[in-house]
């Protein structure tokens, strides 16, 4: 078998790749890939029926993927334990209730009346729960985080938020609390003994903590590929590894056997005290084995070891494949170690640039599944970046953690050196994002082009293997055609959108022509912080940005901003900073000292007044309100009339009944197909003279779940109704997606959920 | 399975060419495999002789195939080797040609045919190829012909044209008493064919040399020779 470990782990995965994704011509592929194998006399008998049997074993395995949902919803308590590690943050405590039935309820309880009781929550304890289960919410707009399914991925099903302390009460506790606790007590240690800077790191690095990091620096590390050095990987743990190696050896504490035995120990223990990440758990497994046999001098190929892990990993939880810090680091540790030949004998320099460049093409569809775009220049902030971890980052924090232990009163110093050396260098990272980080916004693409681009690769790391400079250019080449390719993929597409996105209580509205001849943008709502003061980025990253980037869109031509609500332009500064926005229109009774003057320099601002037209290729905006100053912002919103894709649109911002009284009186003959209702439905607006005038085929509501406001009004919906008009909402459809054609006929109407 | 020199197991190398497709396993593990030498380029056209690194080429026929050419002993088309006569292969060839070891073909069979493939890619269609004989005597105590395992891994037909008097061995003689000797070998069947000769090892040439000879002059139209050292 030795030697042959990976066959299995390619025949498992790809097993499963064709369960998750229903596509069964790969099973065609195994069984002709064994039958090559096995006529060309690669592998024997054994292997081929050993193949063949996991091929079967596996698909078995994941084709009951379904998490148990065997849940009695009627009732209100119920019996269970906690079965893994209980997440304590500054006044938030979650954890995972598993029901006698095995199923798992995410509880999350916002510890504000600093009760005690939350306290006896430990793991393996017995609990009793009283609340009502919910499903978690799916994500509602094309291109944003599916929370409902990264649950389900840790066979999550339900989720549970606790008014009440008293609702979850618990006794006891397992072996496991102990070492997770070591892991609390450590990180409270860590904080009381460190500066914040200095400690934010330490329980990054160490402990797997990240919540105390900057977020600002944590974006930036995201921006650059940079992310696997925030989290726990597996440099980290081979980093540990040497570094305690070093300490117990080079100081004589042990023998180099008993040093051996005592890492093995500790990297059995440290992906608990780590927070369990599943890289942690691959790179300790991987050092125990490969300490082990070398302690009993057996030879093995890290091949193997690896395929080995994999499967084991792969059995033991159906759930891990699917996470991306488990795709991340057996894709980077096995093609690199595939590529060991080329990484042998060269200079460290270029060492460090073909680690990189490994990585970077090997993680390059996965970056773009989750993120939607590729930073091709990461790569030069990597070579640097990632030697200064792991020569200085990396044993300097050790080194305090270590001094830590055996004098604190050192530590001062030390944590005041660690501190200027990391800041300025964190200030020359973050600085380089703010002037360099130009993305390179691919979008969402069609699963095909990823076997292909693997398939492309495999030939590129091939003929870099065997010297054949001929091959390696033609499949360089073709990788990044294929890259233009899906760049350019937009701009051949005959179908233009109108996306209502559900950005709760707000507008956001996202106009993409055909062939990207052009994306116009009507408001991009934001959202508040918790004091309903603070303006959140919320909003921006989770729903606008993620739609845009999926799109493949970094570049608005126009923005249209009916009026100075926070629920209409809140997200508009990020857009700016973030976007090139071209051209924003507003009415002159904007009020622009709601927008960062800095900002608004990087784009053209127009003021467009009733009866102005505004002009964008085929496409004419008309701007029927306002014509006079309404003395009010919601009734001082611009009014846009628009024909896109064979539809008249009328879009109305916050007027109110007062003001369509103003535009009907102007433009008594105004008939349109589609109504975007204004100010969300509120029983203000849309007075049943309007609706019965306009006579739309079809009404948007873009309105908040369960929204403080009462939006959208019964009156209003049964004024829609006297009129026949069908009304779609995001609060229950999520985004509204208006697709048609180049070709003159009218489009479609689809909504994000059924 | 294990090699067949050391005796050590034999594991598949795993990277970006085999990780789909796995190598068939080589007879020879890595480690002795990488001390065998090939004979990369053939400094001088006639005998394949490869200089030393660094060395001089002055001309592209070596000394001593230049004086068989001025005193017209040059009877061989031209000969091509497998390998170097180094420290890893004397003692495979002894072992393997003295000591009947006869498994060891199996090392020496994938670097035979590709080297047949490198060097004689031009050869005549109707080429034969010919093992440089044995004595009966020798046959006997060796119970096989190295040549004539050699030329059945090539995919020519083999025909034994040749017949040798029993003598002193070679591996025995002095390279002067070598290059004096009276021809050894006798006429068996005479050939129109051309022929390439097959022998194990080339040390001074004058073996294959006097087989071509004899060769020749029954009138076979050309000769070359083939070894698997030299």
């Amino acid at each position: 078998m030795r030697g042959y470990w990976h066959l299995f782990a390619i025949a498992s995965s790809i097993s499963i790749i064709a369960i998750t994704f229903k596509s069964y011509f790969l099973y065609g592929l195994i069984v002709l890939w064994i039958y090559i194998l096995y006529r060309r006399q690669r592998i024997q008998t054994f292997h081929a029926l050993l193949l063949i049997g996991l091929t079967v074993l596996t698909s078995l395995y994941y084709s009951t993927t379904e998490v148990s949902t065997t849940i009695d919803l009627s009732q209100d308590s119920f019996t269970g334990t906690i079965p893994s590690p209980v997440e304590r943050k500054e006044n938030l405590t979650s954890l995972v209730f598993q029901t006698v039935d095995k199923t798992n309820i995410q509880v999350t309880y916002f510890d504000d009346d600093g009760s005690n009781l939350s306290q006896t929550w430990k793991t393996g304890a017995d609990c009793q729960l009283q609340g009502i289960p919910q499903s978690p919410q799916p994500s509602t707009n094309p291109g944003q985080f599916n929370f409902q399914k990264y649950l389900k991925n840790k066979r999550i099903s339900h989720q549970v938020i606790l008014r009440d302390s008293n609702n979850l009460t618990c006794k006891g506790e397992n072996a496991l609390e102990k070492i997770y606790n070591t892991r609390n007590i450590g990180i409270n240690n860590v904080n009381d003994s460190f500066s914040q800077f200095t400690s934010s790191w330490i329980l990054a690095l160490f402990f797997g903590f990240d919540e105390q990091l900057d977020d600002r620096i944590v974006t930036v590390f995201e921006h650059w590929n940079l992310s696997h050095l925030l989290a726990i990987s597996g440099l980290h743990v081979g980093l540990i590894t040497g570094l305690l190696y070093f300490l117990l050896v080079k100081t004589s504490i042990l023998s180099k056997e008993k040093a051996t035995s005592v890492i093995v120990i500790f990297l059995f223990l440290y992906p608990f005290i780590s927070g369990g990440a599943p890289s942690v758990w691959r790179a300790s497994l991987m050092t125990i084995t490969a300490m082990t046999m070398l302690r009993f001098r057996k030879q093995g190929s890290v091949v193997d070891i690896v395929s080995i892990i994999f499967l084991v990993c792969v059995f033991f939880d159906k759930q891990l494949i699917y996470q991306l810090g488990f795709q991340f680091s057996f894709l980077v540790t096995s093609s690199l170690i595939l590529s060991r030949k080329w990484l042998r004998r060269t200079s460290k320099a270029k060492l460090i640039v073909r680690i990189s460049l490994i990585s970077m093409f090997t993680l390059l569809p996965l970056q773009l599944l989750h993120f939607y775009y590729i930073n091709p220049f990461a790569i030069l902030l990597n070579i640097v970046v990632v030697p200064y971890y792991s020569i200085l980052v990396m044993p300097f924090l050790f080194l305090l953690l270590f001094v830590s232990f055996i004098s604190p009163n050192a530590i001062t110093f030390l944590d005041f050196l660690f501190q200027s050396m990391h800041q300025p260098m964190l200030q020359i990272i973050t600085s380089i994002d703010t002037h360099l980080f130009h993305p390179f916004v691919i979008g969402k693409i069609p699963l095909m082009y990823i076997w292909i681009y693997y398939g492309l690769l495999i030939v590129l790391f091939y003929s870099i293997e065997k010297h054949q400079k001929k091959l390696m250019v033609i499949s360089v080449s073709t990788v990044c055609v294929l890259l233009l390719w899906l760049e350019f993929r937009p701009y051949i597409d005959e179908h233009g959108t109108v996306t209502m996105l559900d950005v709760g209580q707000g507008d956001a509205i996202v106009i993409e022509l055909p062939y990207r001849e052009g994306i116009i943008m009507i408001d991009a709502a934001g959202t508040l912080k918790k004091d309903f003061q603070t303006p959140s980025d919320k909003t921006y990253k989770q729903i606008i940005n993620p739609f845009l980037y999926s799109k493949g869109i970094d570049q608005i031509d126009i923005m249209f901003l009916s009026h100075a609500d926070h629920d209409h332009i809140g997200s508009v500064p990020y857009l700016l900073k973030n976007f090139d926005v071209n051209h924003v229109v507003t009415s002159d009774f904007f009020d622009k000292s709601m927008l960062p003057n800095a900002l608004l320099q990087k784009t053209t601002f127009h003021v467009a007044r009733g009866q102005s037209i505004v002009d964008y290729r085929d496409l004419s905006f008309q701007v029927l309100h306002p014509v006079k100053d309404m003395k009010n912002r919601n009734d001082n919103s611009l009014v846009l009339q628009a024909r896109i894709g064979q539809l008249n649109w009328l879009f109305t911002g916050d007027i109110s009944q007062e003001t369509e009284q103003v535009i009907l009186k102007r433009n008594p003959n105004l008939k349109v197909d589609v109504l975007k209702l204004a100010h969300h439905g509120s029983k203000d607006s849309s007075a049943e003279q309007f609706i019965n005038q306009l006579n739309p085929k079809i009404a948007l509501i873009s309105v908040g779940r369960d929204n403080r406001y009462g939006h959208p009004a019964e009156e209003v919906l049964q004024r829609l109704k006297n009129s026949e008009t069908p009304v779609l909402r995001t609060d229950r459809q999520g985004a509204i997606i208006y697709t048609y054609k180049d070709n003159g006929e009218t489009g479609t109407f689809s909504t994000f959920l059924p | 399975m294990e090699c067949v020199w050391c005796n050590k197991k034999i594991y598949p190398n795993v990277t970006w060419s085999t990780f789909l497709y796995p190598e068939k396993l080589a007879p020879l593990c890595h480690s002795c495999q990488g001390e065998l030498r090939w004979i990369e380029r053939a400094d001088c056209i006639d005998c394949g002789r490869q200089y030393k690194d660094g060395a001089k080429k002055e001309s592209n026929r070596c000394q001593d195939c230049n004086r068989r050419r001025e005193t017209s002993q040059q009877f061989l088309t031209k000969n091509r080797s497998v390998f170097q006569y180094n420290e890893q292969l004397q003692p495979m060839i002894t072992k393997w040609k003295y000591r009947g070891d006869y498994c060891l073909i199996e090392a020496f069979r994938a670097p035979v045919q590709e080297g047949f493939k490198t060097y004689f890619s031009d050869l005549n269609a109707d080429t034969i190829a010919v093992p440089i004989p044995l004595s009966p005597q020798r046959l006997q105590e060796r119970a096989f012909n190295q040549a004539e395992a050699i030329a059945q891994l090539l995919p020519l037909p083999t025909c034994e044209l040749l017949k040798r008097v029993h003598g002193e061995k070679q591996s025995k003689r002095s390279r002067k008493e070598r290059l004096e000797a009276s021809n050894p070998f006798q006429l068996f069947k005479s050939t129109n064919k051309p022929v390439l000769l097959i022998d194990d090892i080339y040390t001074t040439g004058t073996t294959l040399q006097q087989a071509a000879e004899i060769l020749i002059q029954s009138g076979c139209p050309e000769v070359s020779s083939y070894t698997l050292a030299r």
